[in-house]
């Protein structure tokens, strides 16, 4: 029962359902078993909920970051504080939002987590802001616009995202109360 | 192809190919001059041009009678239609095929190699498109190919289709064009033979790299007389509506790989929708959405033919046939029972996953709609790049100083769209736009008698003079140059010019690169040079920073992209440009003069300082406002008495009005075809107003009882107002062109007095 308690507090649940099974059959008072199912799914469901609500704390960072970003082109901003924003401040604050919301993951589910969330951000501002500095010169070779597009967009977002993930590894899981 | 040639009664000819009419000789100049003269009339210089199809002599023949035309090459795959050219068409072509200028190739067009920017003008007359092999004369792959052998400054004129009846094929048409990389200059011309045959009125489309305006086609001056074709009204025909312009701009593109433009001809109207998923099914409704696929193919022929599929279905019994099926079912196989469930298990998954991919594309879009919302509120022109503006290109009018001085400065909204600063800038002269002019060499000198001396009227002071040859850079106005030392040039003929800066104005004769004499510095020159070169500057800055912000982005790809590598260099040359400019207003310097030269009543101005007076006589005005007159024989001053007058300055002032008068008839001759024009619009307009006031007072005086305005469909009593306006417009604008006329008459009367007194 120890264990199991200890279990739900690391936020392993798989171990807390694994001491469950234990206890209902090694003679356990069933009401406890049952009391103890019932805290599983309560925390789990709160872990759950805290979980969606970092995932989309980091992404409203995140886009709200760039959507900021986005009010001045990179040169306006000066070439290093733009990198400095663009690829350090915002993929690690992102990135470790996204990070702290695997609770009890493995530091590829958290690096992948926060790559994803921030690369997409990263690279949904670059076309945004490609697009827009495009359209403001007219240009008429759309096709080779395009492939300009993807290309700047993957790199910028892939260096985003591998800052985001590096830093989603490096802060702990969130906790109710954290 | 089934190629049939008809001899009526009258004498007249038609041809029809594939069942089409390709021509009636009674109206045929109308279609050949109309495809072919513009585009000759608009390309700089042509000498070369290539036809594409016209195997029957028509379109070469408009192309020969234009001046300059060295060489023409026909490529017409069908040698029975070139047989007839030059045997039944000869009296219609004059024997074209045969004139030594004229090089005959039979073969496909479309895969005959073209040398790259090797004609001035193309024209591409093909059949009109009947089957999808037809329609890849159309494609965007052809159309890129004969950009490649288009010369710089050469224009495509292009055979289209009706855009009165198969609107969406010429929208479709003109957007391939476009999809090329080319400007294009859609137009209509009514053809009274081909309306005859329900075709509609007919498009063409003109195209070229450098930009191409209604503008252009209403200056378009044609060198050769037309027989039934009116080019002056040339520029009306172009004018399309909105709702068509959107269409050019959102149409399909017709490739090769995904040929849109034979079905667009097929089905003219779009089909409807077939209604919602929960809506009982409408068969009729179902049956517009089948496309005809085959010009032989209608649209009735394929409802009558669905109808009978309609029928043979209602006339099964679908419960009877579904218990059938079900009875069958139970005695399939276990394994085949199993493996439906297996699949159902799968599609269940699959679903589910699509369902997920689905969420998240939701929430891809509404962070994206959520970026371009934020970044609008915080930035709102660059989120939806709005708020351009250009200059235009309002004459200088010879750096005149009063009425017609600085023109009138436009904001067209045109961005760099010419390639002057990615590849020849420095080399040839260019404009805002980017687009390149012809090189042009003028000989001066910054000696004495430029910059340094006075010069009084007639002086040559040439100690120390050393002409030297000088490039324009940088073309601020058709009349107005920035050379590549910093000064500006104003040509006022081709061999006499005015050089400004250093805050003179210096009169020249090119040939030797001599000062003929220092001007009267106008301050409102100065002053005009500088607004118009501030505001082109202001223009550079935009284009400037709009590159640098995209090079902010991507510029540490140009080793990837050679856009990029382009957009670099344009950047520089920009930059070049506006480094350049600005030491040019320096080196422009202020007229010391206080204040203008008045132009009295009668008196003309033929340029900066130089008026003509109502006695014949030439007045130059040099610094201090100090008078010389010039009667064609002597000069003479307050200060000095009568003096020979130097042969120089008597060839030069006779060239400047000789290009005077030019222009002059020039002016009042499109005034006229103006005039014209705008008395066939009042006519017009006016019957319009009395049909929708009669319309308005059979219907009850009901405002709201829609009729047709232009391509809307509006209340009566609007479009009652909306004519009136018109109208009213149309009257101003004949005043305001009769006033051009009458003064422009005056001028020219003026200047021809003078040139007749002189030469006596």
């Amino acid at each position: 029962m120890v264990a199991a308690c200890k279990a739900i507090e690391d936020g392993d649940f798989a171990q807390a359902r694994h001491h469950l099974n234990n206890l209902s059959v090694d003679g356990t008072h069933p009401g406890d078993v049952e009391q103890l199912r019932r805290l599983i799914l309560q925390k789990e469901a709160e872990a759950t909920k805290l979980s969606v609500n970092r995932i989309g704390l980091a992404f409203a960072v995140a886009i709200l970051g760039y959507a900021v970003l986005s009010y001045k082109s990179p040169d306006a901003w000066g070439q290093i504080v733009w990198g400095l924003l663009a690829f350090l401040v915002l993929p690690i604050l992102a990135g470790g939002l996204a990070g702290t919301s695997v609770a009890n993951g493995t530091k590829p589910a958290k690096f992948w987590r926060a790559f994803g969330i921030t690369s997409i951000s990263a690279a949904l501002y670059t076309l945004v802001g490609l697009s827009i500095a495009r359209a403001r010169m007219h240009s008429s070779d759309k096709s080779m616009d395009f492939a300009i597009y993807l290309v700047v967009a993957v790199i910028y977002g892939v260096t985003a995202g591998l800052i985001g993930g590096v830093a989603g590894t490096s802060l702990p899981a969130a906790r109710k109360g954290s | 192809m089934n190629i049939h040639h008809f001899r009526r009664t009258d004498g007249a000819q038609t041809l029809y190919i594939d069942g089409n009419l390709q021509f009636d000789s009674s109206d045929e100049a109308v279609y050949h001059e109309s495809l072919t003269l513009p585009a000759l009339c608009l390309a700089s210089n042509p000498k070369s041009v290539l036809i594409c199809g016209g195997g029957d002599g028509l379109a070469l023949r408009e192309a020969l009678r234009f001046p300059g035309i060295e060489t023409a090459t026909l490529i017409d795959y069908s040698s029975e239609v070139l047989d007839l050219a030059r045997s039944e068409f000869k009296e219609l072509n004059g024997g074209v095929l045969d004139d030594p200028r004229v090089t005959v190739v039979v073969a496909d067009a479309l895969e005959y190699p073209l040398p790259k920017a090797s004609f001035d003008v193309i024209v591409c007359d093909f059949t009109f498109p009947t089957t999808k092999e037809g329609a890849l004369g159309f494609t965007v792959e052809w159309y890129e190919k004969l950009e490649d052998a288009l010369s710089e400054g050469g224009v495509l004129a292009i055979n289209g289709v009706s855009p009165q009846n198969t609107a969406s094929a010429f929208a479709c048409l003109v957007a391939t064009i476009r999809s090329a990389g080319l400007s294009t200059l859609p137009y209509r011309v009514c053809i009274p033979s081909f309306r005859d045959h329900g075709y509609g009125a007919w498009g063409f489309v003109l195209a070229s790299k450098r930009r191409l305006t209604i503008r252009q086609l209403r200056d378009i001056g044609c060198p050769v007389s037309t027989k039934q074709a009116d080019l002056s009204l040339l520029h009306r025909a172009a004018r399309f509506s909105a709702k068509a312009r959107l269409g050019f701009a959102t149409a399909p593109v017709n490739r090769t790989t995904k040929p849109v433009l034979q079905t667009l001809l097929l089905n003219p109207v779009a089909p409807t929708s077939p209604g919602s998923a929960d809506a009982p099914p409408d068969f009729p409704n179902l049956i517009r959405q089948v496309e005809i696929m085959h010009p032989y193919h209608s649209r009735s022929m394929i409802e009558t033919l669905a109808e009978h599929v309609v029928g043979s279905l209602k006339s099964i019994d679908l419960p009877k046939l579904v218990d059938e099926l079900s009875t069958r079912s139970k005695q399939l196989p276990k394994r085949i029972a199993e493996e439906l469930a297996s699949l159902r298990e799968y599609l269940s998954r699959t679903i589910l996953d699509l369902d997920l991919w689905g969420k998240w594309a939701a929430r891809l879009l509404a962070t994206l709609i959520l970026v371009m919302t934020i970044a609008n509120s915080i930035s709102p022109d660059p989120a939806f790049a709005k708020g351009h503006a250009g200059l235009g290109h309002a004459s200088f009018s010879r750096g005149l100083g009063h009425d017609s001085f600085g023109g009138g400065i436009l904001t067209p909204n045109a961005p760099i769209s010419g390639r002057g600063f990615t590849g020849t800038y420095g080399r040839d002269p260019v404009d805002i736009y980017g687009y390149q002019y012809s090189p042009r060499i003028y000989f001066y000198g910054h000696g004495s008698g430029v910059y340094g001396g006075s010069g009084g009227a007639g002086s040559n002071a040439s100690n120390l003079y050393q002409p030297q040859p000088h490039k324009p850079l940088f073309v601020l106005d058709d009349d107005l140059m920035a050379m590549e030392n910093g000064d500006f040039v104003i040509p006022l003929s081709e061999t006499v010019f005015l050089v400004v800066a250093n805050g003179q104005v210096n009169l020249m004769d090119s040939q030797g690169g001599k000062p003929l004499m220092t001007m009267f510095a106008e301050p409102k020159l100065f002053e005009n040079i500088r607004t118009e070169v501030s505001a082109q500057s202001g223009d550079l800055d935009r284009e400037i920073g709009t590159r640098r912000d995209w090079l902010s982005w991507v510029g540490w790809t140009r080793s990837l992209f050679g856009s990029v590598r382009s957009d670099t260099d344009e950047y520089r040359n920009l930059q070049d440009l506006q480094r350049r400019l600005a030491g040019s207003m320096k080196s422009l310097g202020y007229s010391s003069e206080s204040q203008s030269i008045p132009v009295p009543a009668g008196v003309a101005e033929l340029f900066v300082g130089c008026h003509v007076l109502p006695d014949n006589r030439i007045a130059l005005y040099s610094p201090g406002g100090h008078a010389a007159f010039l009667d064609g024989k002597t000069i003479s001053s307050p200060s000095q008495p009568d003096r020979p007058l130097p042969a120089s300055l008597k060839t030069a002032i006779l060239s400047v009005l000789k290009k005077m008068i030019a222009e002059c008839q020039k002016d009042i001759a499109s005034d006229k075809a103006e005039t014209l024009s705008l008395a066939t619009d009042l006519a017009a307009t006016e019957s319009d107003l009395s049909q929708y006031q009669s319309i308005y007072s059979q219907n009850g005086y009901d405002p709201t009882y829609e009729v047709d305005y232009g391509t809307d469909s509006i209340g009566v009593s609007n479009a009652i107002q909306k004519t009136q306006q018109d109208l009213d417009s149309i009257v101003l604008d004949q005043r305001v062109n009769e006033a051009d006329i009458q003064k422009k008459q005056a001028d020219l009367e003026r200047f021809q007095a003078v040139i007749l007194s002189w030469s006596q």
